[in-house]
């Protein structure tokens, strides 16, 4: 018996909620569909500085979850957890130290590389097989990284959609490209891959983010390209119905629900071959194309699919059928197995 | 493998070694920025800056940086001497320096008399850095640190003191009161979110029972709607019934027609594609037919010139209402076999006989290129007619921008009058009453997946040979 279950998740400040916060819930309302007995346990995580990142280390070190029979972490740094039955479903670490450190700090000080050194060790020794049972990843990118930077191993287990009900509808004369606006989303890659577009295709942008007044300078008033700020829940479904193809360009995702929400509208998706876990889904010419960050190249696949409806219904259709079995019933069962062994 | 790993720290000694840095910093934000962490000497109410302010720094340079005094205080030992060099001289401190204060810090020294002393230095003089109330305390700071003098003063200072201390708690008093007062007014606002709640309850019963109501009005409707339907469909059996008496009676001369429709339909199997590949391309448009809400008894579908039946097919299997009208009866014999419900006959005969506003989507694949221009225009009139208010219309076409369908392909069939540019369809489609006309390209040659690094000459041209040989314009009836 698994008893009750903790789920630890991160809850930022500001509230902000996104992928990985629909990836919690769904998990928790999984577990309870499932007949156990489950719970989300909040850990106050605040990124703003090295200082308030050490002391969300450390709450989370200290979470008291005694009260629980098996907990389940998730992000960083909730794996920080103490519990003698104890699985973590890696979302991810904190990028900034690991993949992106080059990226973010291209300069960086001495002080900012013994910080990376700390974040590492701190990751490390949090996953070390003697502390937690078995550790799951959302996807091969983020068990590749693990396995790279720390050497510890992990098993990929595919997350469900957090968020139901897209349904399929006709093919429109538009791209749908919704999420965060931030650069590894490389918004800007698609905007620039408009201006080689042919065809009277639009494009519209869903979400928000840092890099909004960026974009919205590079679209350069292109009455094609249309910003729609954040969008409900309702109308993010019917932009993902209606149009013709989702484009999902970012740099090493290390999951992407808009690739299982655009196959779940049976669209096809557009990514390229540094997108990260979306190349694990989108197989090239047959879910949707995989193709170099080139903005040309895109515009050429952009125009294909907006010539060719029935092309784009066929590999919608595909790729609808290749997610299908992303289901929360088998995720519950592998943590199930896994945390009762 | 794991090795590197394993060697590295072991997670309680990495924590134990945050846990003493989150204390410090927790330690000294407490005191903020009080020196009382080092120096023994009792706390001055009053002469210490309210913590957690901002302090602009007026001559801070181009990055117009803030730094608050509580900061500048939480900083320890030679980080501390470093910054207030950094704030007060704009620039780092010489060695000498350096070693001379951080050695006051660790003989007890406060902190404010050394930002005194470096803010006040002759060239701390010169940058003047304006920090509000360090003044006032370094010259205390410095009037107590007098030997002797000191110790007077600090005896003579107490009611004085005293009396900032009741003041600091009168202070923190009304600050209390007003705390209190804001929960106070949190606990009213959620008394006020229940009742609310309570109300959108309410709201929902209502709604579901209107909701309710609505829906049993609708399937009355729709049982008439069904009704209606079955009678129109036995007048097209009674017109087809008619037909074949006249040719009976000799009154219709068979054997051309025949012909004409037995050669149409082998022309059909030969040139348009297999059954199963019409199927496949046809479906692309069930989507439009979901989402026009079309297909219901009341809303029935209907596919003019529905040749061998795919698409009524289709429309079946998916449970739709449809049904087709066909004048070739070679091909409609083919329809009849598969029981699907199509009619004999010209399609504008029965067009003429359909009431208006009746119909949820007209779809009409591959007819328009055989009809005289007037009749093109009549079809787009009765189609408008006989739609509902936003009702779907679907008219699908060769498309002569492939140069090859425009200047080959298209004449294959000798019953095609002439061309249709897509741009000259939606026009009709838009000036006979369409709205939210889209064209739709289909079925290219080219396989859209091998263009990897083609040129824009390539692209261009290729587009013109292989690219969509059929189009379809999807357009609506405007909404009344």
């Amino acid at each position: 018996m698994l008893g009750r279950i903790g789920v630890v998740a991160p809850q930022s400040p500001t509230r902000e909620t996104g992928g990985a916060e629909r990836f919690f819930h769904g998990l928790v309302d999984a577990l309870r569909r499932e007949g156990h007995s489950a719970e989300l346990v909040p850990v106050l995580v605040d990124e703003s500085t090295f200082e308030t990142i050490e002391e969300s280390y450390l709450r989370a070190y200290d979470l008291d979850v005694a009260r629980f029979d098996t907990v389940i972490s998730t992000k960083a740094p909730t794996y920080a957890v103490q519990h003698p039955r104890h699985v973590c479903y890696l979302v991810h670490t904190m990028r900034v130290f690991y993949d992106m450190f080059e990226d973010a700090f291209p300069l960086a000080t001495h002080e900012q590389r013994r910080q990376r050194r700390m974040v590492l060790d701190l990751d490390s020794a949090c996953l070390d097989p003697a502390r937690v049972r078995k550790t799951f990843a959302i996807g091969h990118e983020v068990r590749e990284r693990l396995q790279r930077f720390n050497a510890r191993e992990a098993e990929v287990l595919h997350p469900a959609l957090g968020l139901d009900s897209f349904s399929p509808g006709p093919y429109g004369d538009y791209l749908f490209l919704p999420g965060r606006l931030h650069r590894w989303k490389r918004v800007d890659l698609v905007i620039e891959a408009f201006r080689h577009v042919r065809t009277s295709l639009r494009l519209l942008v869903a979400g928000t983010g840092e890099d909004e007044a960026h974009l919205r300078k590079s679209a350069n008033g292109d009455p094609r390209i249309v910003f729609l700020g954040r969008v409900e829940d309702e109308e993010l479904r019917s932009h993902y119905m209606n149009c013709l193809a989702v484009p999902f360009v970012p740099l090493r995702e290390d999951y992407g629900y808009v690739t299982l929400e655009a196959f779940a509208s049976a669209k096809p998706v557009i990514t390229c071959v540094d997108s990260g876990e979306p190349t694990h889904f989108v197989r090239d010419g047959e879910t949707g194309f995989v193709c170099p960050a080139d903005p040309k190249l895109l515009a050429a696949r952009f125009d294909a699919l907006f010539e060719d409806r029935a092309l784009a219904a066929r590999m919608g259709e595909a790729g609808r059928r290749r997610t299908e079995g992303v289901q929360w019933t088998h995720v519950v069962a592998t943590l199930a197995g896994a945390m009762s062994a | 493998m794991k090795l590197d790993a394993d060697l590295g720290p072991d997670l309680d000694e990495l924590m134990q070694r945050i846990r003493a840095d989150v204390n410090r910093r927790q330690r000294d934000a407490d005191v903020k920025g009080s020196d009382s962490a080092q120096s023994d000497r009792p706390v001055v109410n009053g002469l210490t800056p309210s913590s957690g302010a901002s302090i602009p720094l007026d001559n801070a340079g181009p990055s117009n940086a803030t730094v608050s005094y509580a900061e500048l205080c939480a900083l320890q030992d030679v980080e501390f001497v470093r910054t207030a060099y950094r704030v007060l001289l704009h620039r780092e401190p010489e060695p000498s320096g350096l070693d001379l204060y951080v050695g006051m810090l660790r003989d007890g020294a406060a902190k404010a008399g050394i930002l005194g002393a470096i803010r006040y230095s002759p060239e701390g003089r010169r940058v003047a850095v304006r920090i509000p109330g360090l003044g006032r305390s370094y010259a205390t700071q410095r009037v107590f640190d007098t030997p002797f003098v000191g110790r007077v003063l600090e005896t003579l200072a107490t009611p004085w003191i005293a009396r900032q201390a009741l003041r600091e708690q009168r202070r923190i008093a009304a600050r209390l009161a007003d705390v209190s007062s804001r929960l106070q007014a949190e606990a009213q606002a959620r008394s006020q979110d229940r009742a609310e709640l309570e109300r959108a309850q309410e709201a929902m019963r209502r709604e579901l029972k209107h909701e309710f109501e609505r829906a049993q009005e609708a399937m009355r409707r729709e049982l008439k709607h069904e009704f209606e339907s079955r009678l129109l469909t036995m007048s097209g059996i009674v017109h087809a019934q008619a037909d074949k008496i006249a040719i009976l009676r000799g009154e219709r001369s068979p054997g051309t027609q025949r012909d004409m429709d037995e050669f149409h339909a082998a022309f059909e199997d030969r040139f348009r594609g297999s059954r199963d590949e019409i199927r496949d391309r046809v479906a692309i448009y069930l989507p439009y037919v979901r989402s026009a809400s079309a297909g219901s008894a009341a809303a029935p579908i209907l596919d003019l010139g529905s040749g061998r039946g795919e698409w009524l097919e289709i429309l079946r299997e998916q449970g739709y209402v449809a049904r087709g009208v066909e004048r070739n009866r070679a091909l409609n014999d083919l329809s009849m076999a598969k029981g699907l419900n199509v009619l004999d006959g010209d399609m504008f005969r029965y067009l003429a006989e359909l009431p208006d506003n009746s119909l949820g989507a007209i779809t009409c694949f591959h007819v328009v290129e055989y009809l005289p221009f007037d009749l093109v225009l009549r079809l787009f009139d009765e189609i408008v007619r006989v739609l509902r208010h936003g009702g779907l219309a679907i008219v699908e076409t060769p498309n002569p921008e492939n140069l090859l369908v425009g200047a080959c392909s298209f004449y294959i069939d000798p019953a095609h009058r002439r061309p249709l540019p897509a741009q000259l369809l939606e026009f009709i489609a838009n000036v006979r009453g369409l709205v939210r006309t889209e064209v739709l390209p289909l079925h290219p040659l080219s396989p859209a997946t091998s263009m990897q690094g083609e040129s824009e000459l390539d692209r261009e041209v290729s587009r013109l040979l292989y690219g969509p040989r059929d189009y379809s314009i999807i357009g609506y009836k405007a909404e009344c």
